[in-house]
């Protein structure tokens, strides 16, 4: 479950009659039986835990300070000349969307989050669906100032995320004090799912740009004890900022077990 | 399937592989969407019930006409259960719905378990005396959205769809008798209904039975409608009883992306 690229999120094979290709315990049965009681754990047990931020729910104000609700699992953090409330889905895929956008222009910051998570040295996921719009990424802060930043933590924690500034022209990726590009460019009006995972003691950044498939952008083995693991999400400008700047988001969930 | 008799045929393997993908990809995943209300919340949040936003909610004097309160669980079944009822007799309209799931020419299914309480004080079926489904009769853009509907002047679930992409909405009898015993305990049974659409397939279940429409499982529509919400509005204009309205146990949305 914390590989995205594999069963269950794509079928192992599509099984025939006659019994080609062989169901065998190592591809099909002991998975299965994992990645269901991961879900059944999640959901009534102690072993697992998933929480996803679906952003279905409207809002009735704009979240707009500290200690509002961002979606429905998520609270603002900080808000400096900056709304957050939901809108109308924008084509084939948005679930439940909310923006994020600069009220006056100029500086704005922006910061939610949820309650900590304490990952340890075990696997996870996390995963986000983000956009940008009105021209935002050519005005965000610097990559290092966290223009803008989704995952764990903010770079100070030192745990993995995705982060990106007008300084560089791709998305970052970040964990334990270095950054890395990916090569993946930073644009309006393209949506990013970004999803980044532990398995065994590689932690791995993956982005799905537009629509293009899900591809492994980044592997960097650290096995470290990470705690005050956060869904943690920032949009930072300076006086460069112009009204109506901003980001949509779509989903932003995790799975971690206990 | 028992031991030293198997294979099973090839499906079970294909749809165990889709149905678990299918949650994996809504927990954690890309290519799901799913939102569960469970009615859970012991304590009303303002301007909602549960997590869906509340639109309307005023009396013919223009004051909030329901309240919006966890209920105690009355039978075996009952899991977080909220109610919604006129604290007064003035007439009143009450709406509610979640963000909107553009849903293109993808699957989808939504379900609520609900009760009606004083169904016949309701506005007739024709003036949504009580509306549920994937949004509203006709939005801006003359798309009309799947729903049931119940009113006071009929006893049985109606159906509210178009028979044709691009259509005016169709409503059809259920035949499934609506049980109102008004405001007294026991209250009518719960109804779960359900709006399920598979390619391009749409079809109505109440209490896990298929409806049929015209004699046919469903209705084959494509491209229809692009965005669905959760959605509820329900009205009784007429001078209507203390306590009247609905109780909710459920209201989920499971899409494909």
């Amino acid at each position: 479950m914390h590989d995205p690229l594999s069963y269950p999120y794509y079928p192992v094979h599509s099984y025939l009659d006659g019994g080609a290709p062989a169901v065998t315990a190592t591809e099909f049965y002991n998975p299965t039986q994992d990645h269901i009681a991961r879900l059944f754990h999640g959901s009534l047990g102690t072993a697992y835990s998933i929480c996803t931020e679906e952003f279905d729910r409207e809002s009735d104000s704009a979240a707009a300070a500290a200690g509002d609700r961002f979606g429905s699992q998520l609270i603002v953090q900080t808000a400096t000349n900056v709304e957050g409330f939901s809108t109308g889905a924008l084509g084939a895929g948005d679930h439940g969307i909310w923006r994020v956008w600069n009220v006056a222009g100029g500086v704005s910051d922006f910061i939610a989050r949820d309650a900590e998570t304490w990952v340890g040295t075990q696997e996870f996921i996390w995963t986000a669906k983000v956009q940008f719009f009105n021209g935002t990424f050519a005005r965000l802060e610097t990559a290092g100032n966290e223009g803008f930043l989704i995952g764990l933590g903010n770079l100070a924690s030192n745990l993995p995320c995705f982060y990106c500034g007008p300084d560089f022209p791709d998305w970052q990726t970040f964990a334990n004090g270095a950054g890395v590009a990916t090569g993946v460019p930073v644009a309006d009006g393209v949506w990013y799912w970004l999803i980044i995972t532990r398995q065994g003691s590689d932690v791995k950044w993956y982005i799905k740009n537009g629509a293009n498939p899900l591809a492994l952008e980044r592997t960097l083995t650290w096995g470290a004890n990470l705690t005050a693991c956060r869904r943690y999400v920032r949009m930072n400008q300076n006086a460069g900022g112009a009204a109506a700047d901003g980001f949509y988001i779509d989903m932003f969930a995790r799975g971690v077990p206990r | 399937m028992s031991d030293f008799t198997g294979p099973p045929p090839f499906e079970f393997w294909d749809r165990v592989q889709g149905h678990l993908g299918a949650y994996c990809h809504a927990a954690t995943g890309t290519n799901w969407s799913a939102t569960h209300e469970d009615f859970d919340n012991p304590a009303a949040v303002p301007g909602y019930c549960g997590d869906l936003r509340i639109v309307t909610d005023v009396n013919i004097d223009g004051v909030p006409a329901m309240d919006v309160a966890a209920a105690a669980a009355r039978a075996p079944g009952d899991a977080g259960v909220v109610s919604v009822l006129s604290k007064g007799t003035r007439g009143w309209i009450f709406e509610m719905q979640s963000n909107t799931s553009f849903v293109g020419d993808q699957d989808y299914v939504i379900s609520a378990k609900v009760l009606i309480t004083n169904r016949v004080l309701l506005d007739p079926i024709d003036d949504n005396g009580f509306r549920i489904g994937a949004g509203v009769e006709r939005d801006a853009f003359n798309v009309s959205y799947p729903a049931f509907l119940a009113g006071g002047d009929k006893t049985t679930w109606h159906i509210s769809c178009p028979r044709e992409s691009g259509g005016p909405a169709v409503v059809t009898d259920t035949g499934v008798v609506i049980e109102d015993l008004g405001t007294t305990l026991p209250f009518a049974p719960w109804y779960v209904l359900t709006i399920s659409r598979v390619g391009y397939a749409l079809r109505f279940f109440i209490n896990g039975k298929l409806i049929r429409i015209g004699g046919l499982e469903g209705v084959y529509l494509e491209d229809y409608p692009h965005e669905v919400r959760r959605y509820l509005l329900t009205r009784a204009f007429h001078p209507g009883a203390l306590g009247t309205g609905f109780y909710m146990d459920y209201f989920h949305r499971l899409c494909r992306r």
